[in-house]
């Protein structure tokens, strides 16, 4: 991805040219939407909040200063989407996140539970069971590729929280490969 | 390594994983892992993880939101100037009469002039024969509802939205237009429906 032509983009739509948004959108569009989903776990929610997502780009590009990456950016604006979906539906899916209460199976075959993550089927049905706080950061740290620093940047937690959410986001996602499993045998 | 120091390098796998360090901190890793076969074997999962996390299959489809977003920002456009909702109201009659001006001076010049039948176009393509309506749908519409009510009858967007908000619908060869024509309009989140 280059930034510099993000950066071009982005004082292309600031002045309104449509065409720098429909390039900005198909570059960005299977970025954001993924991150929206593994927020929301709903396809169809997904894209409505994508949508809106990248009405805000088109109103308030010509605010961005530079200071952090365009994709940090971009994925900010669509984590606080999110959190607006939330608010109007007066909900919010998550529950309080108790992250002492799995320990890491001390007999753990690491080396079934790396087959067990090979399985696109399997992995996703445990991805499914993890508090949305834990699929988000899995999510930001192996799809994404992004460093703790943009990721507390991107949700608005320290850097400190970024890590041990992310240690025990493993722990669950190893918890639920074994548990899934066990119920299979 | 001590239990601090075995932390410190569980806590950098992902980012090593991801090729997010640089060269004295992948030292360090590579040297740690090169005398903990379990944090090495953890790199090995983490690596399975990240391999099958981005082999995502669900994709939106680009061409359709995209052309959804068009819509909006062309709305927000208009609502935020009150000029132009009266230029709209003033456009929209006019663009109607030039429509219906043009398709009677095609009309007049082909019975009166034009008796080669075998007319091509001259990029070589065959015009399409499909039918066609155009169609706007409200602000609320979301992404589920345009794509179920397009979808489910067979129909494709293949232009727009215009100025005015319009979507031009490809319809299946041999469809009964005013069939499709009067079950779109009655669905609550389309405002209009009417012919090019």
């Amino acid at each position: 991805m280059d930034d510099r032509q993000d950066n071009e983009l982005l004082i292309a739509i600031a002045n309104q040219d449509m065409q720098a948004l429909s390039e900005f959108y198909r570059r960005h569009q299977r970025r954001v939407y993924h991150f929206v989903l593994s927020k929301l776990n709903d396809p169809f929610t997904a894209n409505d909040v994508l949508n809106d997502t990248m009405l805000e780009v088109w109103r308030s590009a010509g605010r961005f200063q530079g200071k952090a990456r365009v994709t940090t950016w971009l994925l900010g604006i669509a984590h606080h989407k999110v959190l607006d979906h939330w608010r109007q539906q007066g909900r919010r899916p998550s529950t309080e996140l108790d992250e002492t209460m799995i320990d890491e199976s001390p007999g753990a075959d690491i080396e079934a539970l790396t087959l067990a993550a090979r399985d696109k089927a399997r992995l996703a049905q445990c991805m499914a069971r993890l508090s949305t706080e834990h699929r988000e950061i899995l999510h930001l740290v192996f799809f994404e590729e992004l460093n703790y620093d943009e990721i507390s940047r991107i949700i608005d937690i320290p850097e400190g929280t970024v890590k041990s959410r992310v240690h025990h986001a493993k722990k669950l996602i190893k918890h639920y490969l074994t548990a899934v499993g066990m119920e299979a045998e | 390594m001590n239990a601090s120091d075995r932390n410190t390098i569980a806590e950098k796998l992902p980012l090593y994983v991801n090729g997010r360090l640089d060269a004295e901190e992948i030292r360090h890793v590579e040297m740690a892992l090169a005398n903990d076969p379990d944090l090495a074997r953890d790199v090995e999962f983490l690596q399975a993880l990240k391999d099958t996390l981005q082999q995502s299959g669900d994709e939106p489809p680009v061409e359709m939101d995209l052309a959804r977003l068009k819509r909006d920002i062309h709305r927000e456009t208009a609502e935020s100037s009150p000029q132009s909702a009266n230029t709209r109201r003033y456009w929209k009659p006019l663009a109607i009469a030039a429509c219906l001006l043009l398709a009677i001076q095609t009309g007049f010049q082909l019975t009166t002039q034009s008796t080669d039948s075998n007319w091509v176009p001259l990029s070589g393509e065959t015009a399409s024969q499909q039918p066609r309506l155009q169609i706007a749908f409200t602000p609320s519409s979301t992404a589920e509802q345009i794509r179920e009510s397009l979808g489910s009858r067979g129909l494709r967007i293949v232009d727009g939205p215009g100025a005015l908000g319009l979507y031009t619908i490809q319809l299946p060869p041999s469809s009964d237009v005013d069939a499709i024509r009067q079950q779109l309009e009655q669905l609550p989140f389309i405002e209009e429906v009417s012919s090019p």
